[in-house]
């Protein structure tokens, strides 16, 4: 029996259970109460490009893990080219953001970004985050505020921890997924939601081959003090270990021409493991006009990737496989003022300290993990030091200013190990930060932003050079909010930014590459509308024409058409549901190739009574293949064959039709 | 139901289109002597070729998405953080003509083959260096044999006149940046010119070398080689070999009519 019959007779199976639960009478189903409110801070987003993650995008949306709470964001794709526990690839606003180059996530403010990591520049990796410790997550596109540090060039994203509170309490779910799915969650909250605890154990044998997880991960913030006069001083603690299969890309050609199935791995031997403990204290302190927040952070990471993307393209007797291995060791110190000056007038400060020393290697290896070659071994010691400050004035109660900027100073010891070189330099980026919204008529709200944002060097950039050159982008953006009622809203939004300079990395010779100047324009519709109490519907049109200057050629991999829409249904007798669906264009590939249109859609359905829930989520009900990374560069199967080293389309496919059934009971 | 599902499927699938590669054109690739013509050296000498040749390998032409800055030195030290492959890819091979092939600029200059390039801006081109083999159709005592390039002609100066052979080993590293500044398209170029120029702004391929004093004693044609037993004639050939390993005296060439 295939795969796929297995797959869809399990559904079918599951739908058949759900239905009978839904026709089931509600045995005193609790009323959510879910509004149309944001969660956390309720205060109107400072530029027009911010999304913060409705309630509803947090619970009724299917996701598998926290980098799925971000698939709604408008105007921002996501790409999973390994299996479940490899970090993912960012695009938005025009910008191939890599595995976090350019997209800069911060956790409680914690900021998450592997500067010099082995795998790829600012390397994000969210495992340790589990989904239901999740209460807010707020997306800023662009570089626009004060907070915002180094990788935010095409825009960050700040997620919050804490269990919503509709679930704290006692909750434990169990979750059977098509895929041979098995994932058991315990979250503990209590009712103010200032202390939780969120365990989390996953199995999956995934879609295809070699597309495995097993993850542990557990979550915890226990606040210590909570007195007016002390402030709150809490701590937070986390810790995942996470093993998974890296099936590679697959060749457009082998899987056209049969040769290869369209969920087969290309590298059915590639193996990653991702770990890392963190630990957080963080103090914070209210006055009538001062708001102070200070957090130390550390922690431990270990990275390791065996893959090998190329097959026998440079190695045709033992084949192209490399790992990657790091490890690292960081703490870091970070401060946040606000204080009123003057009735209308704010004063907002930061300051932060990190230091992280860190170790990586790059081998060639052949299949059974024996070394054949050292590519790299570096080690070194980098930290970052920041200064921000901005005024936000108030000069008229519907006008709103923002004026400020930070500097981020990097400072770098690395030795190559290999070639004994040893350095040290410094990087400084200085990053102007402007923004005014204006509320000219009682539903209207019209704001303006203007920032720089920059990428560090990596540490390995510093053996070459005392101060390697920064990647810099000026952005600038209009967006108009109109809310005539509050069961509507719309928004639209034009933006521009460009890079000086755009430096990319070539994999045949392993280099980066400066690339000339490039620019992109665009524009974001949203709109967002309740027509019944229970319905709430969101669609968004983005636009992003990146282009290099000089040449006006597109650039390539970066989406610049994308629509989606959003539905949530939630009915108080107890049933819930959420539909994401999203297109995107034909995507510019390199050398006058064209990627494919890509349909997603995903679906959950969840009926409560009493303290119990059963849900249903459905990925990609349709069945479609969808390639949702698609990437052209040069392979070689068969090493009998001549090393042709023209790019060939390449691709990663999102999930086939998949299902997963989730049993939770939630005692308050 | 079941036609629902059906209906919202084709509906979904009439918006979905299949990726497509970049169109690859084939463009025939020949030796262009147009630049080997007689030059005066540093020295006073006038050089000039009567035969020229070498065998060459794999063939790549590199184009830089919106004509990336070449290489500068920073990003020949540097490696960068290596994700993998696909994420963008500026300065890439995007054509190439593999194999391995005898290039005759003089006395006529031939034909390799047909290389296959995608299109787009390009802005160098690498290749390899190979050792001439007896199925070259070389006799076994053929000097030529093992040997990557060959140079024959004469240098004049008043009225001395040298005739000279070179002999070239091949080199372990590829010529890499070899300047092929040219925009690929359906039609166009015509054909591509390996060019092998004798002088450029800097001077000449035959600068610094004294045929004359190497002359004096050895038969002719004075043989430039490598296991030469006169030192002078080693350290002349050794600079003949590094001027002619670079990219200084080499370039491709978009050539309009074949």
């Amino acid at each position: 029996m295939s795969a796929r019959s297995t797959s869809a007779e399990t559904i079918r199976g599951l739908g058949a259970l759900l239905a009978a639960l839904l026709a089931a009478p509600a045995v005193s189903a609790e009323s959510h109460g879910y509004s149309s409110e944001v969660v956390g801070e309720a205060e109107p987003p400072k530029s027009a490009s911010v999304h913060r993650l409705r309630k509803e995008e947090i619970l009724l949306l299917p996701r598998r893990n926290a980098e799925d709470l971000l698939r709604s964001t408008p105007g921002l794709s996501l790409v999973q080219h390994g299996s479940e526990g490899k970090g993912h690839q960012f695009f938005l606003r025009g910008f191939d953001a890599g595995h976090g180059s350019d997209f800069e996530i911060t956790v409680d403010g914690i900021p998450l970004n592997e500067w010099s990591n082995v795998h790829g520049h600012g390397y994000l990796d969210l495992n340790f985050l589990v989904p239901e410790a999740i209460r807010s997550v707020e997306v800023t596109k662009g570089p626009f505020t004060l907070g915002q540090g180094p990788f935010a060039v095409a825009g960050s994203a700040d997620y919050r921890l804490g269990v919503p509170r509709e679930r704290r309490g006692v909750r434990v779910a169990y979750t059977a997924g098509s895929t041979w799915r098995h994932r058991g969650v315990l979250t503990l909250a209590d009712p103010a939601g200032r202390n939780f605890l969120a365990v989390e154990g996953l199995h999956d044998e995934g879609f295809g081959e070699n597309r495995d997880i097993q993850r542990g991960a557990l979550l915890g913030r226990w606040e210590m003090v909570d007195e007016p006069r002390l402030g709150r001083l809490h701590l937070l603690g986390a810790a995942h270990v996470a093993r998974f299969g890296l099936p590679g890309a697959l060749r457009e050609d082998e899987v056209r021409s049969g040769g290869r199935g369209f969920f087969d791995a290309s590298d059915p031997l590639g193996r990653g493991s991702s770990d890392r403990a963190l630990a957080a204290l963080g103090w914070e302190r209210r006055g009538d006009s001062t708001e102070f927040r200070a957090l130390l952070h550390g922690s431990l990471r270990s990275l390791e990737v065996s893959e090998n993307f190329t097959l026998f393209l440079h190695d045709p007797l033992h084949g192209d496989r490399r790992l990657q291995h790091q490890r690292s060791r960081k703490l870091g110190l970070r401060l946040d003022h606000r204080l009123e000056l003057h009735r209308g007038v704010e004063l907002e400060s930061g300051a932060g300290l990190s230091a992280e020393v860190l170790r990586q290697v790059e081998l060639h290896v052949d299949d059974d993990g024996r070394e054949l070659g050292r590519e790299r071994e570096l080690s070194a010691t980098q930290s970052l030091a920041h200064l921000a400050a901005g005024l936000r004035l108030q000069p008229h109660p519907a006008l709103e200013l923002f004026g400020g900027g930070r500097i981020d100073l990097a400072h770098v010891e690395a030795k190559d190990e290999l070639s004994r070189a040893e350095a040290t330099g410094h990087a400084l980026a200085l990053s102007p930060r402007l923004g005014a919204a204006w509320r000219f008529a009682p539903h209207w709200r019209l704001y303006a932003s203007y920032g720089r944002g920059s990428r560090l060097p990596e540490a390995r950039a510093f053996v070459a050079a005392e101060a390697p050159p920064m990647v810099r982008v000026d952005a600038a953006e209009l967006g108009l909010r109109f809310r005539p009622a509050p069961s509507l809203e719309f928004g639209a939004s034009i933006f521009g930014s460009y890079l000086e300079r755009e430096s990319v990395y070539d994999h045949v010779s392993g280099l980066f590459l400066d690339l000339a100047a490039s620019r992109r324009l665009g524009g974001e519709l949203e709109a967002e509308l309740r027509p019944l109490p229970w319905l709430r519907l969101a669609v968004d049109l983005s636009h992003a024409d990146a282009r290099f200057v000089e040449s006006g050629r597109p650039v390539p991999y970066a989406p610049w058409l994308m629509f989606g829409l959003r539905a949530f249904v939630l009915v108080p007798s107890g049933t819930e549901a959420g539909l994401r669906l999203r297109y995107t264009a034909p995507r510019h590939l390199p050398h006058g190739a064209r990627g494919s249109s890509q349909v997603q859609a995903d679906l959950r359905i969840a009926r409560s009574m009493g303290p119990f829930q059963l849900a249903l989520e459905v990925e990609n009900p349709l069945g479609l293949e969808t390639r949702e990374g698609e990437f052209s560069f040069p392979s070689r199967r068969d090493p009998s064959l001549p090393a042709s080293e023209i790019p060939t389309l390449h691709f990663s496919p999102a999930p086939p039709r998949n299902a997963r059934l989730t049993f939770s009971a939630h005692f308050r | 139901m079941r036609r629902l599902f059906f209906t919202t499927q084709l509906v979904l699938l009439s918006a979905c289109s299949f990726s497509a590669e970049g169109t690859k054109i084939r463009i025939p690739v020949t030796a262009d002597s147009s630049e080997i013509r007689p030059v005066e050296t540093d020295l006073g000498y006038e050089v000039e070729l009567t035969e020229a040749g070498a065998f060459v390998r794999d063939l790549r032409f590199l184009s830089a998405e919106a004509h990336s800055e070449l290489l500068r030195p920073l990003d020949l030290l540097v490696r960068s953080a290596r994700a993998h492959p696909g994420h963008h890819h500026g300065g890439e091979v995007t054509g190439e003509l593999l194999g391995r092939f005898g290039l005759r600029w003089l006395p006529d200059a031939g034909s390799l083959g047909e290389a296959t390039l995608l299109p787009g801006p390009y802005v160098s081109a690498s290749y390899g260096f190979a050792p001439a083999e007896e199925s070259d159709g070389l006799v076994q005592s053929s000097p030529l044999l093992g040997k990557a390039v060959h140079l024959r002609g004469r240098a004049t100066k008043g009225e001395a006149e040298v005739p000279f052979v070179v002999l070239l080993d091949p080199p372990e590293d590829r010529l890499e940046h070899v300047p092929f500044e040219a925009t690929v398209g359906q039609g166009s170029p015509a054909a591509l010119g390996l060019r092998l120029r004798l002088e450029d702004e800097a001077g000449t391929l035959f600068d610094g070398i004294d045929f004359d004093v190497l002359a004096r004693g050895a038969p002719s044609p004075l043989s430039l080689t490598a296991d030469a037993s006169d030192p002078a004639v080693q350290a002349a050939h050794e600079r003949l070999r590094i001027a002619f390993f670079s990219h200084r005296f080499h370039d491709v060439r978009a050539l309009h009519e074949r």
